[in-house]
C-alpha cells in the first residue's frame, strides 16, 4: 500500500470504531454503499486493506465459524 | 544448452528442494505466480556477481558474456516454450505488456524508412474500416480486455465478447457463429485462470481464419507456456504472450511475446531508442533489420530477469519436462475435484473432465466471502490460495460469484505440489461446511 491508498486508514478506523465488530461481508457491503468517500481500486483491494491493518496492528482480526467468516475490530 | 547437460528428469522431491517455500507452505497459488527454483536465482545472481554490464553495447569481455547469455535466453525461450524461431520472439516483463505492445501495433502503422531512404508509413496491420469488429471471450483476464477497449474506441471498432459453455470452455463452434469479414481481430485465452479451462485455440483459430484469412489473432497464454508444452505455429497465432513468472518457474517481471515473422517486419515498436535502430539524424531514422525482434528491446533492458527466464525454460522443459508438468498439474487439480465434488456446501467450478482442464481448481464455501476461506486456509493450515475477482470480474459477475463470494477461491498447482497437499487442501475446506 503506498501513502495514497494508505489515507482510508483513518476511514477504515472509524468504520470499524462505530459499526463494532463487523464480519467481511459486512465490511464489504458497507463499503459498497460508500463507495463515493471510500477510494478503491478493484474490489478486492478494500478487503485486503483490512488485512494490511491487521498486519501492522492497527486492527484486530479472526475467524468466527459460527458467522462463516472472519470478524474485525480496533481494540482500543 | 546441450540437450543433456542435465542428469536425468528431476523428480517432485528435487524440485521441491529447489524450492525452499514449499517446505514451509502449501503453495497452491501458482496461477498468480510461482516461486522461482534455486537454480534460477543462482542464473540471476550469477549475473550481477560475475558478469555485470550492459547488452549489445560495451565491447569488453564481460559485456561481451552479457549479450552471449541474454541472447542465448532468448533463444531458449522461444524454442523451449513456444516453439518458435528466436527472431519471433520478444521479452517483455508480463503478459500485460504483451497486450499493450499488440494493440500499439494494430492502432499505429509502422513508421521507418525505405531501401530508398524515404521517411514515412507502412501499411497497417490492420486497415480499420466502420463496422470492423474485434472478437474477445467472455472469460478473459482484464489485461487482455481493456486494451480491446480503448483499442476500439480509438480505430471506431467495436468489441464483442463471444460465449464460453457452461463448463467454462471456449469453442470453436461458438466463435465461428460470430465471425464474419468484418471481424479483423480476435483476442482470447489458451487457458483460463479463473476456471482452469485449457481451450482448443488452434481449432477455434482454424475455423476464424477459414472465414477471413486476413484476421489476426492474439492468444493470451499467460497460463500456458511452461505448464504445458505449446507450439505457436501449431496453433497459427499471429500473437501469443506469455507470462514467465507463471508456468515456466521464471522471475517476476518476466514475460515474453511471439509474433509471426511475417507480422513482426511490419509491426511498429512501442518504444523507441537505444537498441531498436540502425541510423537516427534529427529528422528521422531507420530501423534495425539485422534483428527485427530486437527492434522492440528499446533501453537497456532487464538483464537478468530475462536471463533467469531463461535459464527457467531450460529447467521446466529440458530439467523437468513439459509434458510430465502437465500431466501432473491435470492429475492434482483432478484429484482435488474428486475430492471436492458433491461435498454439500461447496461449489466447484469449471469442467470435470480431465483433458479441458489444467491445473486451476476454483470454488467457494457457501455463506463465505472468498477471501476469508482464502486467510482461513493460511491461518489454520499454512496452504497458499488466491481468492476474489481473479482480474476476471465480467467472468466473476457472469457466474453469479462477484456479489455473493466477492469472487471464488483458487488452489492452482504445479509440478511440486503432491498428493498429500491436494489432501490437506480438500480435508480444510470439508471441515469448514
Ligand atoms: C489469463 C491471464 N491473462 C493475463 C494475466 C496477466 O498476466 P501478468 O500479470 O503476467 O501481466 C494473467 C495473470 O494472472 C492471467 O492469468
Amino acid at each position: 500500500m503506498d501513502e495514497n491508498e494508505m489515507k482510508d486508514k483513518d476511514l477504515i478506523l472509524k468504520i470499524l470504531r462505530e459499526n463494532g465488530p463487523m464480519t467481511t461481508n459486512e465490511f464489504d457491503a458497507y463499503i459498497q454503499e460508500h463507495k463515493d468517500e471510500i477510494q478503491t481500486s478493484c474490489p478486492d483491494s478494500s478487503l485486503r486493506k483490512l488485512i494490511w491493518m491487521k498486519r501492522q496492528g492497527f486492527i484486530k482480526g479472526k475467524p468466527v465459524k459460527e458467522k462463516k467468516g472472519w470478524e474485525w475490530w480496533v481494540e482500543e | 544448452m546441450e540437450a543433456n547437460k542435465f542428469p536425468g528428469p528431476l523428480t517432485v522431491e528435487d524440485v521441491r528442494k529447489d524450492i525452499p517455500l514449499t517446505s514451509k507452505y502449501i503453495y497452491a497459488d501458482n496461477g498468480a505466480t510461482t516461486p522461482v527454483p534455486i537454480p534460477v536465482v543462482d542464473a540471476i545472481k550469477g549475473y550481477f556477481v560475475d558478469y555485470c554490464s550492459n547488452v549489445e553495447r560495451g565491447a569488453y569481455a564481460i559485456a561481451a558474456r552479457a549479450s552471449e547469455e541474454w541472447d542465448q535466453a532468448r533463444e531458449d525461450v522461444a524454442h523451449l516454450l513456444m516453439k518458435c524461431k528466436t527472431d519471433e520472439m520478444i521479452f517483455t516483463r508480463n503478459l500485460t505488456e504483451c497486450s499493450g505492445i499488440v494493440a500499439h501495433s494494430l492502432q499505429e502503422p509502422i513508421l521507418d524508412m525505405d531501401a530508398n531512404g524515404n521517411f514515412g508509413a507502412g501499411d497497417p496491420l490492420v486497415d480499420w474500416k466502420p463496422g470492423d469488429r474485434i472478437l474477445i471471450s467472455d472469460m478473459e483476464h482484464h489485461s487482455n480486455i481493456m486494451p480491446w477497449i480503448r483499442l476500439a474506441h480509438r480505430v471506431s471498432a467495436k468489441v464483442e465478447a463471444v460465449e464460453s459453455s457452461e463448463i467454462g470452455l471456449l469453442t470453436p463452434e461458438a466463435f465461428a457463429e460470430k465471425m464474419d469479414k468484418n471481424v479483423r481481430f480476435a483476442a482470447f485465452q489458451h487457458v483460463s485462470n479463473a476456471l482452469g479451462t485449457i481451450h482448443p485455440v488452434k481449432d477455434i483459430i482454424k475455423v476464424m481464419k477459414e472465414v477471413n484469412p486476413d484476421l489476426l489473432v492474439y492468444v493470451d497464454g499467460s497460463q500456458g507456456p511452461g505448464h504445458m508444452p505449446v507450439d505457436v505455429r501449431d496453433i497459427n497465432a499471429d500473437f501469443y504472450g506469455f507470462s514467465g513468472h507463471k508456468g515456466c518457474l521464471g522471475p517476476q517481471g518476466s514475460g515474453g511475446l511471439f509474433i509471426k515473422e511475417e507480422v513482426m517486419s511490419k509491426t511498429d515498436p512501442l518504444l523507441l531508442g537505444g537498441g531498436t535502430m540502425m541510423d537516427v539524424t534529427y529528422s528521422n531514422y531507420k530501423l534495425r533489420t539485422d534483428s527485427i525482434s530486437k527492434r522492440f528491446a528499446a533501453g537497456t533492458p532487464s538483464i537478468a530477469i530475462d536471463i533467469g527466464l531463461g535459464r527457467a525454460a531450460v529447467y521446466s522443459a529440458k530439467q523437468i519436462g513439459l509434458e510430465r508438468i502437465e500431466e501432473r498439474e491435470k492429475m492434482l487439480s483432478n484429484l482435488l475435484v474428486e475430492q471436492l465434488d458433491g461435498v454439500e456446501g461447496l461449489e466447484v467450478y469449471g469442467p470435470r473432465a480431465d483433458e479441458h482442464r489444467g491445473g486451476v481448481v476454483t470454488f467457494n464455501v457457501e455463506g463465505w466471502n472468498s477471501m476469508d476461506v482464502a486467510l482461513l486456509l493460511e491461518e489454520e493450515h499454512n496452504i497458499l490460495t488466491r481468492s476474489g475477482t481473479h482480474c476476471c470480474i465480467p467472468l466473476m459477475r457472469k457466474m453469479g460469484v462477484h456479489d455473493k463470494y466477492g469472487g471464488n477461491v483458487r488452489a492452482s498447482f504445479h509440478f511440486f505440489n503432491t498428493e498429500e497437499e491436494v489432501k490437506t487442501i480438500a480435508d480444510a475446506l470439508k471441515e469448514m461446511v
